[in-house]
């Protein structure tokens, strides 16, 4: 079996209550409460292969978590089907909870008031690892991440960046074929968000753990994966390399002026749409199509001193994909 | 039957870590430890009042003496330091682990999510001085009353005691399981436990239809009546057969619905 | 009062936050019923085996006492001392610090804002159930009595206040408050007679008691209800409240000065 993950036309709705305050609205509650239904994740379909590093990526609210969960087991999906390392997630088996594991950037699973040595060792007997395998394993992990120094150190006690390290190790010592990951980086230094991606590359890299992740930080999804799905109001609306990204939706570039005397910004509107302009410089968004005879035109009727084309950032581009609600 | 031998001594594994951790942990804290033990002081002088006015008033219940209702309030008090030292951290944090979504990092984890959730914390500060004072009523109780200590008696008395631990597990965790459905229920652990000090004096103290109320519909007194009433020889088998079997069909229950209630977690939260 | 306006404003501030928590305060009433029930069995008990008098109170006089010091309790006990312990450990007294206004009379007006509804409804089960017993236990409360007790209600509760205010400048010292606070605020109400009337006690404790403020915010006020004290031994506690408000009004303020002089010493 080459696939690790199975999904096809996976959906998840909520439903909740609206609540108004008052004593006759909360006795009226208690007899009838009108309830509203939320669709977090709408008929998704994709598969990923094992040993694969997968992202997803999207804004707020947009499904990933609620994705991530039903992967997990923690949800039980609406609709669809799904089949994660050959099992049904939802059904919680113990020999599947055995063979992944879960990080989530603002949930711990470490004892505050223990050293996470011992969180770790009660890992162990949970997920009954021999004691060989385990000590191989967590002086593998500690090493990899230096961390042997702290590994004793109440957690209460750990700066941010130790504290997730140390979340990794508790989560790996089993060495699960699956990883997820929610929001990994989230409030790291840069330095260490760095170092928490180099360990993952590696260690997707030796251990073939297939790997999927969640982020906000564009950063770790350019360094760490090669496959993105983006989900947006809880659609997938991209799946595939970042670098396609641009092909795929971006139909405009940017186009960044310098004038030598001021020019009106009503006269440079019939060019493209303006982003920016203080009669020095302008900063127009123009059709990929239209920049050769534009940038010439430009030229000819203002006084410019400097002329660049850029794509757009990455950041952007992500952006307008959000505001999909198809795929692309 | 290997493989559930195996299962079990997992567990106990576990159960021992877990204590471990929580002794590492208490340890962290002195202070709060030994603050600890004098809250559990000044609830056990308060309900020590009560024993102040049984003696003071020469109180007989029915044809049960001063020293016979020692005995009943020792129970209560020992199941009070049980129920403190090994439940009460649990159940009051359940309704955190579902507010916050903690539960989800313990839902993943390949062993029972209850034993996780119900059995994780014990306070091993907070029993001793209920413990250490409801052993010595019950012993005074028992030598003034001039009960025989056989081995019959003493199996009667822990067989009863275990009974009461489980009753206890089963009807104070109601209100927290209740917590994945509505967002507050401290209101009703609070009634749950005014009715828990009913068990303060024996239950013959009360009218017939509390009785009946409290040892077959929510049973309560079961806990701290049974295992004195049995060495005293005051059950008849009707009830001591019920009290070995209300255990077992309560944790049925509570298993029931714990299964409801996270099916009802998976289902219908964010 | 209009010169006061702050004090009203935190008043009915404190007004409000009680509505917000009047479900958790109708679960209380019903828990409230338990412990009662269970003396009121003990007692019946007693009392059944043929002697009049315990304690030096009737069967009727005890119930009563059971059921309104149990209804006292819930008003007087302010729970103030948390609030003002964690205003002093997470630094939000310096908030206070800079106003100008005093924190003592700012906690004191959340406090009766908060309690007005209480009180109130309170007092109504409280009327309820002495009409109903009175009857019953053939006690006749005189009108007076009513009111000697409003104004004993009213006496307590800012004793109490008190009482509370002065233990909580204990934060200033000790680094762990919670615990600290729910022993004594235990130990406040056993002494107050809460939980039995201190009678029970014995002899020395009880006349102990009597050099000591506590037994004036709950034992004195349920008595006044019960029809165990003449006039006269009330218009005497009524006094004794007062000037035991200004005991406590002095020895808060001091306790407060010495704390604040720790306070100020470690975080200026």
């Amino acid at each position: 079996m080459k696939e690790a993950i199975k999904v096809e036309q996976l959906a998840k709705s909520f439903t909740y209550y609206t609540k108004e305050v008052g004593v006759i609205n909360s006795l009226k509650n208690l007899i009838y409460r009108k309830s509203l239904t939320k669709q977090a994740v709408k008929d998704i379909t994709f598969s990923i292969a094992k040993g694969e590093m997968v992202a997803f990526l999207g804004p707020n609210g947009a499904g990933k978590t609620t994705t991530l969960k039903m992967l997990s087991g923690i949800l039980h999906p609406t609709s669809g089907s799904l089949s994660v390392l050959g099992f049904k997630p939802y059904e919680r088996k113990k020999e599947f909870k055995k063979r992944f594991a879960i990080v989530m950037g603002q949930k711990s699973q470490l004892w505050a008031d223990l050293p996470a040595a011992e969180s770790i060792l009660l890992n162990r007997y949970i997920y009954q690892v021999e004691e060989q395998t385990y000590k191989r394993t967590l002086d593998e992990l500690v090493e990899l991440l230096d961390v042997k120094h702290v590994l004793n150190v109440q957690v209460r006690r750990l700066s941010l960046g130790e504290r997730m390290k140390m979340e990794l190790i508790a989560a790996l010592i089993h060495k699960p074929e699956l990883l997820f990951l929610d929001e990994p980086t989230i409030g790291l230094d840069v330095i260490t968000q760095q170092r928490v991606r180099e360990f993952l590359t590696h260690y997707n890299k030796h251990h073939k753990t297939t790997i999927i992740l969640t982020s906000h930080y564009m950063k770790d999804v350019e360094d760490l994966c090669k496959r993105t799905l983006i989900i947006n109001d809880g659609r997938l609306v991209f799946d595939g390399n970042l670098n396609q990204v641009h092909s795929a939706v971006n139909e405009t570039k940017i186009v960044k002026l310098k004038f030598s005397h001021s020019v009106e910004a009503s006269r440079l509107e019939p060019f493209g749409s303006v982003r920016q302009t203080d009669g020095f410089a302008a900063t127009l968004e123009i059709t990929k199509e239209q920049i050769q005879p534009i940038s010439r035109e430009l030229l000819d009727l203002f006084p410019i001193e400097d002329i660049t084309i850029e794509e757009k950032p990455i950041e952007e581009v992500i952006v307008s994909l959000y505001n999909r609600t198809q795929p692309v | 039957m290997k493989t559930r031998l195996g299962t079990l001594k997992t567990y106990g594994i576990i159960y021992l870590q877990f204590i471990k951790n929580c002794f590492i942990a208490q340890m962290e804290y002195r202070t709060n430890f030994i603050l600890g033990i004098a809250v559990e002081i000044a609830y056990l002088l308060s309900k020590l009042l009560y024993v102040v006015v049984v003696y003071k008033s020469d109180l007989h219940i029915g044809d049960i003496p001063p020293d016979g209702i020692l005995m009943f309030v020792g129970t209560y008090t020992m199941m009070t330091g049980l129920y403190s030292g090994l439940f009460f951290t649990n159940f009051v944090r359940i309704s955190d682990y579902v507010r916050t979504g903690e539960l989800d990092l313990l839902m993943v984890k390949p062993i029972s999510l209850q034993f996780m959730v119900s059995l994780r914390y014990i306070d091993l500060g907070m029993p001793i001085p209920n413990l250490a004072a409801g052993i010595t009523m019950v012993s005074i109780g028992w030598s003034a009353l001039g009960i025989t200590v056989t081995a019959y008696h003493l199996f009667l008395f822990a067989l009863y005691l275990l009974s009461a631990l489980v009753i206890t597990y089963c009807l104070m965790i109601i209100p927290a399981i209740l917590s994945f459905w509505f967002v507050n229920t401290g209101g009703l652990a609070g009634i749950f436990y005014a009715i828990w000090d009913a068990n303060n004096m024996p239950m013959p103290i009360y009218p017939r239809l509390i009785q009946r109320i409290g040892v077959y519909v929510l049973p309560f007194l079961v806990i701290t009546n049974f295992a004195p009433l049995s060495v005293m020889e005051r059950l008849d088998g009707g009830l001591m057969l019920w009290g070995a079997l209300v255990p077992i069909l309560l944790l049925v229950c509570v298993r029931l619905i714990w299964r409801k209630a996270i099916k009802n977690y998976s289902s219908a939260s964010g | 009062m209009s010169i006061y306006p702050k004090y009203i404003r935190v008043f009915k501030l404190g007004v409000q936050a009680s509505m917000e928590y009047r479900l958790d305060f109708a679960f209380s009433l019903i828990s409230a019923f338990f412990p009662i029930m269970i003396q009121y069995y003990i007692w019946t008990a007693v009392y059944g085996r043929g002697s009049d008098q315990f304690f030096g109170y009737t069967y009727g006089e005890m119930i009563l006492y059971t059921i309104v010091a149990a209804i006292v309790t819930k008003i007087v006990t302010t729970h103030m001392d948390h609030v003002i312990a964690s205003d002093i450990k997470d630094g939000a007294l310096n908030k206070y610090l800079v106003q100008p206004a005093s924190y003592f009379g700012l906690k004191l007006f959340t406090l009766l804002g908060q309690k007005l509804f209480f009180f109130t409804v309170m007092l109504a089960v409280l009327f309820l159930v002495i009409f109903y017993f009175g009857g019953r236990y053939a006690i006749r409360i005189p009108l007076v009595n009513l009111v000697c007790f409003v104004a004993a209600m009213a006496l307590s509760l800012i004793l109490n206040f008190l009482i509370s205010y002065t233990i909580s400048a204990i934060a200033f010292w000790l680094s762990e408050i919670s615990y600290f606070f729910e022993m004594t605020g235990l130990l406040v109400i056993i002494l107050s007679g809460g939980v039995f009337p201190i009678e029970v006690f014995g002899r020395t404790v009880s006349s102990l008691l009597s050099y000591l403020p506590f037994k004036y915010t709950i034992y004195f006020p349920s008595n006044v209800i019960n029809g165990k004290l003449v006039m006269s031994e009330i218009t005497e506690g009524l006094l004794m409240q007062i000037f035991w408000i200004g005991v406590m009004f002095l020895v808060s303020k001091l306790v407060w000065r010495i704390g604040f002089k720790k306070y100020l010493g470690l975080g200026g």
